[in-house]
């Protein structure tokens, strides 16, 4: 068995990882960390300006294909690395484009047998305009996916 | 891993291939399978006869719930079935927190069309309000080989 777990770099994401680490390592089966990188997102904060240099970093401008291409494989670097602490070797994989679109078409393509992504836990009201990408996830796949909050 | 995995019924395509999917993750992690048929309160309404419907829909549930679990049992995994009534996704995240159930296998539509909207409103607020992982099954998928 070969599952895949959508990696963003959020609370949400390493409890996702965490808890694919955990099957995997029970089931046997293999495991890929997949980002995918979006350069359409440029701002992970709010509408106000950030106010010093450490919290410009926590909202991680996207400014260039490169940068977020960076920041992706830096993400995948660290679920590898945290997956490889619980003792699980794991593949990744980086993806271009919107996640909702290229990580279950990934995971279907190469054949895996589920996926796993994690969830802000927004309200309906809040997800209504932010969107969910676990949702989007759950909808596009045909495969098992395995929402974690 | 799972110990006690919950498959929520309500004799649709899609719950039938999450059964199955809740029926090989319980054999391979040694798991009890727990099928549960919520008796919708607001689809039964408060008109004369209201007492009979609901009896007649708890017995529906007693034999969709029966039905998984023996189905469940020939695959050579350990199974119970329970009936509730209520509002689905509120009875399905009680069952989770009282059961101590670790994972919820529920089915899902396809994103075409309307159906893209209708996610499964009852498996869309159990994503977002269970505290425990959700795995959803695209209904059409295991449909042809799986269904009963």
């Amino acid at each position: 068995m070969r599952f895949a777990v959508a990696i963003d770099g959020s609370a949400e994401s390493d409890r996702a990882l965490d808890h694919a680490v955990e099957m995997a390592s029970a089931a046997g089966a293999e495991l890929t960390a997949v980002h995918s990188v979006d350069p359409d997102v440029y701002d992970a904060g709010g509408a106000d300006p950030p106010a010093d240099r450490s919290e410009y970093d926590d909202r991680l401008v996207v400014e260039s294909v490169d940068d977020a291409e960076r920041r992706g494989e830096r993400l995948l670097d660290d679920a590898v690395e945290r997956a490889g602490d619980a003792g699980v070797d794991i593949d990744a994989e980086v993806l271009y484009g919107d996640p909702v679109r290229t990580i279950p078409d990934f995971a279907t393509t190469e054949g895996y047998d589920g996926v796993f992504v994690g969830h802000r836990g927004l309200s309906e009201a809040q997800e209504r305009v932010l969107g969910s990408v676990a949702k989007g996830i759950v909808e596009r796949s045909t495969l098992p996916v395995t929402v974690v909050r | 891993m799972y110990e006690d995995i919950l498959v929520p019924t309500d004799g649709s395509a899609g719950a039938s291939a999450a059964l199955a999917e809740a029926i090989e993750l319980a054999g391979e992690f040694d798991a009890t399978v727990h099928s549960l048929y919520v008796v919708d309160m607001a689809s039964v309404g408060t008109e004369v006869g209201t007492v009979d419907l609901v009896e007649s829909f708890e017995r529906m549930g007693e034999e969709a719930t029966e039905a998984a679990a023996a189905r469940a049992r020939d695959a050579g995994v350990a199974a119970t079935g329970a009936v509730a009534t209520g509002s689905p996704h509120s009875e399905i995240v009680d069952y989770v927190d009282e059961a101590g159930i670790d994972l919820v296998v529920m089915g899902t539509h396809g994103r075409t069309g309307l159906e893209r909207y209708l996610l499964g409103s009852v498996t869309e607020k159990v994503v977002r309000t269970a505290d425990v992982p959700v795995l959803t099954v695209r209904a059409d998928e295991d449909e042809s080989d799986e269904a009963e």
